[in-house]
C-alpha cells in the first residue's frame, strides 16, 4: 500500500512538537525525561513513535494532552503546536476543550481505561454532549452508530452494557469509538494492541486502517512492536532515553536504518519466515539507562560499538541524511559528510 | 534430534485434563471450565516444545500442572516414564528438582527481600546439593553462566534490569540442574533488544547442558526462532503438533493458519492488513460443541458442528485434529510404519 495514496493532496501540519522539555521532579533530585522531543505529523498520515521502555514515548504522548502525571513531571521547555497554537499556553479551560475534540487518546489498556460503573454508551455521549452540544438522545443515537461503526455487533444492545460484559477486543474498539466521537484531528494511539491476543490485534489494525480512509484522521503511534509500525505507519520516530535518534520514511528506516541503536533494535526482531532460515540474533548488549542515570553526550553510547570520545561528550542534533531521513549520530553524521565531501573534490 | 526419538521421552502427558469449579448458584448445576480438555504430547531431551495459542486456551495451565501447581482432574504426566499427575507432595520433592520454571514477570517472581545471592543459593539448600564455601562458588559459576557476575552476589532484585533479572530467574532455575525448564513467556515482559540477548542464552544453555524446555508462548515468531517442535492449543486442546518448520511452511488447521496469518511482519513491503478471524475465542465454560473452532472457521461444516475431530498424522510427526482437512490426508491412509508417542495417546477425550 502506498502511503501516498492515503495522504490528501496537500496534507498540511497539523502537530508539531518541538525541542519538547520534560523532567521528573522527585525528592531524589531533578531527571529529565524528554531532553529535546521534536517531530510533526501531518494530516491522514500515521506516525510511529518507536522505543523501548523508558524511553519516553508514553510521556511525550501525555504532554500533548497535558496529562503526563505532575507531578513528577514538569514541562520545562519547547512547545506543542496544534494547527499553529501552541497548547503549552493554553489555560486549563482552554486545554479542556481540546482534551477528546481536538486530540483524542487509546490506552493499552482498555478496561483501566474506561470507567467500571458507567455504560459504554455513556461513556460515549459524554464527550458529544460537551464538546457538541448534542442532546442526550442526539448523543445516544450518534454513539450507537459509532460502535457500528467500528464493527462492535448488537451496537444498540452494546450501548447500554457495562465495560465488564464487553470482551478484550470489543472494549479496544469501543474505546476506539469513544475517541473518535467528536472527530479529532489526531488519534494518540498508546500500544493499542499490546495487550490483545494476535488475532485480535490483527481485527484492531485493519480497523483502525479502514477508519483512517474513512474518518482521515491523522494517527500517532506508540509502539515498542517495529512489525506492528512496518504494518501500520508512514513515517517513524524512533526514541531512546528522552531523544530522537531517527526521523524517517516507514521504507527508509526498514530498508536503510541509520542510527546504531535502530539497527541493533531491527537486529534484534525475531521475524516469522515461511523458508525457516532461523537467523542468529543479535540483540544490543546491555540494557536502556534508567531515567535519572542517563549518561552524559549520546544517551546510546555505552551500547554503542560505533562510540568514541567525541560521543561521551556532546549530544548529537539531529541531522538530515535525505528529504525523508534524519538521524542523530556523530558516526553516521562524519561519515555522510565526508562523502559529501569526497564527492565535491571529484 | 534423530538419536533422540529412539530414546524414551523426558516428559510424556497423557490425556491431560484439569478442570477448575466455577461458583456454585442456588439454581445451576455445578460448573465446569475445561481449562484444558484431553492434551497430549512428549519433551525429548534437548528439545524445545514451545505451546501456542491465545489467552485462554489453557497453555498456561498446562505448565502449571506439569509444575503441579495445579493438581490435574486426570490424565498422565510421566516424567522419565514415572507419572507425577497423583503424587502427593512429599512424593513430589525429587522431580521438582528435574523441573523448574522461569516465570514471565521477573519483577513479581523474585523476592525483593533476598539479595541474587539468596536467591540462587535456597534452591542449592533445599535439596542439599553444596554447602559452605563450595556454595559461593557455586553461586557465582551460577551468576556467570547467564551473563551476570560475583559484583552481583549482594544486589537486590531492584537494582536489576529487567533483563538481568530474568538472567536471574534462569540462574535460580539451573541451581538444582533441572532436565527441563518450563518457560511461562519468559520473554514477553522483556524490551526487543534485551529479549534477543535472553533467547541467545537460552539456547547456549540448552546446548550446553541438554536441557530440554516448554516454552509457553504466544508470539509467534519468537516461537519459530527458539523451538523444534510446535503444539497450538485452542480451547484446551491441542489442534495441532509438529517439527517448526512443518507447522510454519505448511500449517495444516485452519486455527493455526489464521494465527500464522495473523502475525504482522516487520517489513513495510509486505503490508497484510487483513481480519484472519472474525469474532473471539468462546468461553471455556460452554465451548461449542464438536470441534470447538468450529463457530470461527471459514471451512465449518455439519459433522464439525457435531463430532469432535480426532488427532491424525498427516506427515511423519505432524499431527492435526481437523475433519476437514483430513479428508485429503493421504499420510493417514497408509498403514502407520512407526510407534510414535502422539499418535499413541492422541485421542481427544469427549468429557
Amino acid at each position: 500500500m502506498n502511503p501516498s495514496v492515503l495522504t490528501p493532496a496537500l496534507p498540511e501540519t497539523v502537530l508539531e512538537v518541538s525541542d519538547l522539555q520534560v523532567q521528573f521532579e522527585t525528592i531524589d533530585g531533578i531527571a529529565p525525561v524528554l531532553d529535546g522531543l521534536s517531530y510533526t505529523l501531518k494530516s491522514g498520515e500515521t506516525l510511529a513513535i518507536v522505543g523501548e521502555s523508558g524511553c519516553g514515548k508514553t510521556i511525550g504522548a501525555l504532554s500533548l494532552l497535558r496529562l503526563a502525571p505532575s507531578p513528577p513531571a514538569r514541562i520545562t521547555g519547547g512547545s506543542i503546536r496544534l494547527s499553529g497554537r501552541d497548547i503549552l499556553t493554553l489555560t486549563e479551560d482552554e486545554m479542556r476543550g481540546i482534551r477528546g475534540n481536538d486530540i483524542a487518546m487509546i490506552f493499552q489498556e482498555p478496561m483501566t481505561a474506561l470507567n467500571p460503573v458507567l455504560t459504554i454508551g455513556h461513556q460515549i455521549v459524554e464527550p458529544l454532549m460537551l464538546h457538541k452540544r448534542l442532546n442526550r438522545s442526539a448523543a445516544w443515537e450518534r454513539a450507537v452508530e459509532l460502535l457500528r461503526l467500528v464493527e462492535i455487533p448488537e451496537p444498540e444492545r452494546r450501548a447500554s452494557e457495562y465495560p465488564h460484559q464487553l470482551s478484550g477486543g470489543m472494549r479496544q474498539r469501543a474505546m476506539i469509538a469513544m475517541a473518535l466521537a467528536c472527530g479529532p484531528k489526531i488519534l494518540v494511539a498508546d500500544e493499542p494492541t499490546t495487550a490483545l491476543d494476535v488475532t485480535i490485534q490483527a481485527q484492531i489494525l485493519k480497523l483502525m486502517a479502514d477508519l483512517k480512509h474513512r474518518v482521515g484522521t491523522a494517527i500517532l503511534l506508540i509502539t515498542h512492536d517495529l512489525a506492528v509500525v512496518a504494518q501500520t505507519a508512514d513515517r517513524v520516530v524512533v526514541m531512546y532515553a528522552g531523544r530522537v535518534v531517527e526521523d524517517a520514511s516507514v521504507y527508509e528506516l526498514f530498508e536503510n536504518p541509520r542510527h546504531p541503536y535502530t539497527r541493533g533494535l531491527l537486529a534484534s526482531i525475531p521475524k516469522l519466515s515461511i523458508d525457516d532460515e532461523r537467523q542468529k540474533l543479535e540483540g544490543i548488549p546491555g540494557s536502556v539507562p534508567p531515567v535519572g542515570g542517563r549518561p552524559s553526550g549520546c544517551t546510546f553510547a555505552p551500547r554503542c560499538t560505533l562510540a568514541r570520545d567525541e560521543c561521551r561528550q556532546s549530544v548529537p542534533v539531529l541531522e538530515t541524511v535525505s528529504p525523508t531521513h534524519k538521524v542523530a549520530c556523530w558516526a553516521v553524521i562524519d561519515a555522510t559528510s565526508k562523502q559529501e565531501k569526497e564527492q565535491a573534490i571529484v | 534430534m534423530s538419536e533422540a526419538l529412539s530414546s524414551p521421552p523426558l516428559l510424556q502427558v497423557d490425556d491431560l485434563i484439569v478442570r477448575y469449579p466455577v461458583k456454585k448458584s442456588l439454581f445451576k448445576a455445578r460448573q465446569h471450565v475445561h481449562a484444558v480438555n484431553g492434551v497430549s504430547f512428549h519433551v525429548r531431551r534437548g528439545e524445545t516444545l514451545a505451546l501456542v495459542g491465545e489467552s485462554g486456551c489453557g497453555k498456561t495451565t498446562v505448565g502449571r500442572s506439569i509444575m503441579r501447581l495445579v493438581r490435574p482432574s486426570s490424565g498422565s504426566i510421566r516424567v522419565d516414564g514415572i507419572d507425577i499427575a497423583s503424587l502427593s507432595r512429599r512424593e513430589l520433592k525429587p522431580y521438582r528438582r528435574k523441573i523448574q520454571m522461569v516465570f514471565q514477570d521477573p519483577y513479581a517472581s523474585l523476592n525483593p527481600r533476598m539479595t541474587a545471592g539468596q536467591i540462587i543459593g535456597e534452591p542449592l539448600g533445599n535439596f542439599d546439593i553444596v554447602h559452605g564455601a563450595d556454595r559461593e562458588n557455586r553461586i557465582i559459576a551460577l551468576l556467570e553462566k547467564v551473563g551476570l557476575s560475583r559484583t552481583h552476589l549482594h544486589r537486590y532484585p531492584h537494582e536489576f534490569s529487567g533483563g538481568q533479572r530474568q538472567r536471574l530467574g534462569i540462574a535460580r532455575a539451573l541451581a538444582v540442574e533441572p532436565s527441563l525448564i518450563v518457560g511461562d513467556e519468559p520473554l514477553s515482559a522483556l524490551d526487543v533488544s534485551v529479549q534477543a540477548q535472553i533467547v541467545n542464552l537460552l539456547d547456549h544453555l540448552q546446548q550446553e547442558y541438554g536441557l530440554s524446555y516448554l516454552f509457553i508462548a504466544h508470539d509467534l515468531a519468537v516461537v519459530q526462532q527458539i523451538s523444534h517442535r510446535v503444539a497450538v492449543m485452542y480451547l484446551g486442546r491441542i489442534v495441532e503438533i509438529g517439527e517448526t518448520a512443518d507447522i510454519f511452511r505448511s500449517p495444516i488447521h485452519p486455527y493455526t493458519q489464521a494465527l500464522l496469518a495473523a502475525v504482522p511482519l516487520p517489513d513495510p513491503r509486505k503490508r497484510r492488513i487483513i481480519e484472519p478471524l472474525r469474532g473471539e475465542v468462546p468461553s471455556p465454560i460452554a465451548p461449542p460443541s464438536g470441534c470447538a473452532f468450529h463457530p470461527r472457521c471459514a471451512l465449518a461444516e455439519d459433522r464439525c458442528r457435531r463430532e469432535a475431530p480426532q488427532v491424525q498424522e498427516f506427515r511423519s510427526g505432524h499431527f492435526a485434529a481437523c475433519h476437514v482437512m483430513a479428508r485429503n490426508n493421504e499420510y493417514a491412509a497408509r498403514p502407520s510404519s512407526r510407534e510414535h508417542g502422539f499418535a499413541r495417546s492422541g485421542k481427544i477425550a469427549n468429557s
